[in-house]
């Protein structure tokens, strides 16, 4: 019977433990909400018409539960020696991602290692961390030339910098992609790599189809390279071979612009065979309505 | 005993069914709904969000719903082909068969294409092929014949149950049944009376259109199948494409019918209707069928392997690779060429409930080698693939995809639950003419001719 009071607190104590002080603690804990981390993932690119482009992805989480964040306010900004100067201020997709495209005129500040600097924020919100993501590259220039020794048809690319002087330097050791472009993606044909002079080149293969007249659009590419980002060159040279497009339509009937005749008459004699057995079977379904019997026949 | 008074037996001994909804009925079709509203809210997500959601890319472009497309079609010609003949060879033990293979053409008939329509990402381009259509190109082939067929077979299936619309619309004063459905029943009976010239015409009516379905579904299938057998494509461009179609098409269709047969055995108790015999009947279809699956198959396949072609190399090889396609294409293979063989042609297996669950592995194992006949063939293109993510070589159907699968399986059995509800699932004015008082229209008279000579 003395033990009786002892339970009861005992009792009183746990239950004020869970009903209250853990809920109230989780409740407090909830109220002070905790703010999601952001990420940016920042790429440059160096367009075939020479403009740069700078594509930026904003998300949250990671693997499966990576989330691009909407309508988020990136600002860029450069570098100009020690001064941070603002580029603009740009507005992410609904799947977080926001692109700026920078006319090829414009240069960008270098500090004294050659590099250019692009440094994007967010500055988050009431439940979302902010983020900054710089990226560094080097403005490289990339010549296509085109010739022919001794019946060997030769791509030079040529890789350089522009110095402070406005000398070009001619850059070693950069890995460039060759290909020509087709209908759906770039048929690549091989990995070069430039020499001392910045030079490298490539026998161009004699089975390449080009158009009516075999004209090809050879395609250079720097592939997300440290100091470069990525590079993209373009240039059109009639080195394919001719495909006459318009014999290859005679020859295939099919993919021609009128249907042959045999084809018409088949169509047309098996269609009309189907539907005229079609439309006489339902003649006589509806002649039954016709002949339906006033006096009631026997029922079914 | 008279014919109309063992109609009047048969239609009390199923009268349950085709009477006002029970609350059974209702779940059914609420869970039905169910599903088909998933489907409806992937669909509505695919049309905001676009093709990127599902895992079709620029590389892999025809997925699951081509699979889809490709096999609900063969079915549903499989039913038309196998109802037309049946009607015009006058297959007496056959008879119970005709409405469900009907119902399964037509309802696969409208689901199947709606599959084509899910593959476009600019669905309402599909105008262009009626207001600019191409009579050369093999798709405008496939939407002439697949409209015709549909109309063809929704009136075939109309006038076979002309006579049974009659039978119900005479006997509604003993069924309890809302009133509206028997206005309906006098409207769709055309006033059939069952008088001698009204059932010689109805027949007559009927013999046509089963005469122009059979073709009408050759054709149509073969047209579908020349889709993929006029590409240049590896693994499609075949002759045989057209004929293995057809085959596949048939061996889908009879696996179906044993199932659904099955079913309606167990939930109404229709073991005098659908008896063993139709079992083993169709059981034995089975076996034949499968074996000259196999033969195709094989036939098909060693002709690829001697072709020293690269990408045909490749292709193969990745049936054979288990980290490919290899347990795919193994275990598919062994349910469409080997498991007919085993369980129903060796006694010691053989039982209905074997044979219908051995249909079940046969339909799902036709599915796969669909799915193997199209995912793997547009993943070994002529020409290497490259500057391309992982994702757009290796196809992987996403959820969107699977709940618009089994949104369409659903609406077709919701499908079956209203038709069945709305006249008997088994034709019983047809079943109940005495054998050779239909005479055949076709060689009506040269058999008279014959007679006389």
């Amino acid at each position: 019977m003395d033990m009786k009071p002892k339970y009861i607190l005992t009792t009183a104590l746990l239950f004020l433990f869970f009903f209250y002080y853990l809920p109230a603690k989780t409740t407090a804990a909830a109220n002070i909400q905790k703010k999601t981390k952001t990420r940016l993932k920042v790429y440059y690119e160096k367009l075939a018409n020479s403009d740069k482009k700078i594509s930026i992805i904003l998300f949250q989480g990671t693997g499966k539960k990576m989330k691009g964040i909407e309508n988020a306010e990136l600002v860029l900004t450069t570098f100009d020696l020690d001064n941070e100067r603002q580029l603009t201020t740009i507005y992410t997709d609904a799947n977080g991602n926001a692109m700026l495209i920078i006319e090829a005129k414009y240069l960008f500040p270098k500090d004294e290692r050659g590099y250019s600097v692009v440094k994007v924020m967010y500055s988050g919100n009431d439940s979302l961390k902010a983020a900054q993501k710089k990226v560094k590259f080097m403005d490289l220039n990339v010549d296509v030339s085109f010739e022919i020794v001794d019946s060997i048809k030769l791509i030079t690319v040529s890789t350089f910098e522009i110095d402070s002087i406005g000398n070009p330097k001619p850059i070693e050791g950069v890995k460039l992609n060759i290909g020509v472009e087709r209908l759906f993606s770039t048929l690549y044909l091989s990995k070069i790599e430039t020499n001392k002079k910045g030079i490298g080149t490539m026998e161009f293969p004699e089975d390449i189809a080009g158009d009516s007249i075999g004209t090809i659009n050879v395609i250079v590419k720097i592939d997300d390279n440290d100091d470069y980002g990525t590079i993209t060159k373009a240039k059109k040279i009639n080195w394919g071979t001719i495909v006459d497009y318009s014999n290859v339509s005679e020859n295939r009937s099919l993919f021609g612009d009128e249907a042959p005749l045999w084809m018409i008459i088949s169509v047309f004699v098996v269609l009309a065979g189907a539907w005229y057995h079609f439309i006489l079977a339902i003649y006589k379904v509806l002649k039954i309505k016709k002949i339906e019997p006033k006096i009631l026949n026997e029922p079914l | 005993m008279d014919s109309h008074l063992k109609a009047k037996e048969l239609l009390e001994e199923n009268k349950t069914f085709i009477e006002k909804p029970n609350k059974q009925w209702f779940l059914k079709v609420f869970i039905l709904a169910v599903l088909i509203c998933i489907g409806l809210y992937a669909l509505v997500l695919q049309i905001t969000k676009g093709h990127l959601i599902t895992g079709m890319r620029d590389n892999v472009v025809w997925g699951v719903y081509i699979v889809n497309f490709v096999f609900i079609l063969g079915l549903s010609y499989a039913g038309a082909l196998i109802a037309g003949i049946f009607h015009l060879a006058r297959v007496e033990w056959a008879k119970p068969l005709q409405r469900i293979l009907k119902l399964i053409t037509v309802f696969a008939l409208i689901v199947g294409p709606v599959y084509i329509l899910l593959c476009l990402g600019r669905p309402e381009r599909l105008l262009n092929l009626f207001l600019y259509p191409r009579i050369q190109s093999p798709i405008t082939w496939d939407l002439i014949a697949i409209m015709t067929d549909l109309i063809f077979c929704i009136v075939y299936l109309y006038f076979t149950y002309i006579k049974d619309f009659a039978l119900l619309r005479d006997n509604s004063a003993n069924l309890n049944l809302y009133g509206w459905r028997k206005k309906l029943y006098k409207f769709l009976a055309l006033g059939y009376q069952n008088t001698p010239e009204q059932k010689k015409l109805l027949n007559r009516a009927l013999d046509i259109m089963a005469a122009i379905i059979i073709p009408t579904s050759i054709i149509a299938y073969s047209l579908l199948a020349w889709l993929f057998g006029m590409n240049l494509k590896v693994g499609w461009h075949s002759a045989m494409t057209a004929p293995f179609f057809v085959l596949s098409a048939v061996y889908s269709g009879i696996a179906l019918l044993i199932i659904i047969m099955w079913i309606y055995r167990k939930t109404q108790r229709l073991e005098k209707v659908f008896t063993d015999n139709h079992f083993l009947y169709l059981g034995f279809s089975l076996v034949i069928l499968s074996l000259f699956y196999g033969y195709f198959y094989f036939s098909q396949y060693i002709t690829d392997w001697y072709n020293i072609q690269e990408t045909t190399n490749r292709l193969l090889s990745k049936y054979m690779d288990f980290s490919q396609y290899g347990i795919h294409f193994s275990v598919a293979i062994f349910m469409v060429a080997f498991l007919p063989s085993i369980i129903i042609g060796v006694p010691w297996f053989r039982s209905i409930n074997s044979i219908a669950i051995t249909s079940v592995f046969v339909l799902a194992g036709l599915w796969v080698m669909r799915y193997l006949m199209i995912v793997p063939v547009l993943e070994t293109p002529y020409l290497p693939m490259q500057d391309f993510r992982e994702s757009w070589v290796h196809y992987s159907a996403t959820w969107i995809e699977w709940s618009l699968t089994i949104a369409g399986i659903a609406i077709c059995v919701l499908f079956f639950v209203v038709a069945s509800k709305l006249a008997p699932i088994i034709p019983i004015s047809e079943m109940l003419e005495k054998k050779g008082e239909n005479k055949f229209v076709i060689f009506y008279k040269t058999r008279r001719k014959l007679s006389k000579g």
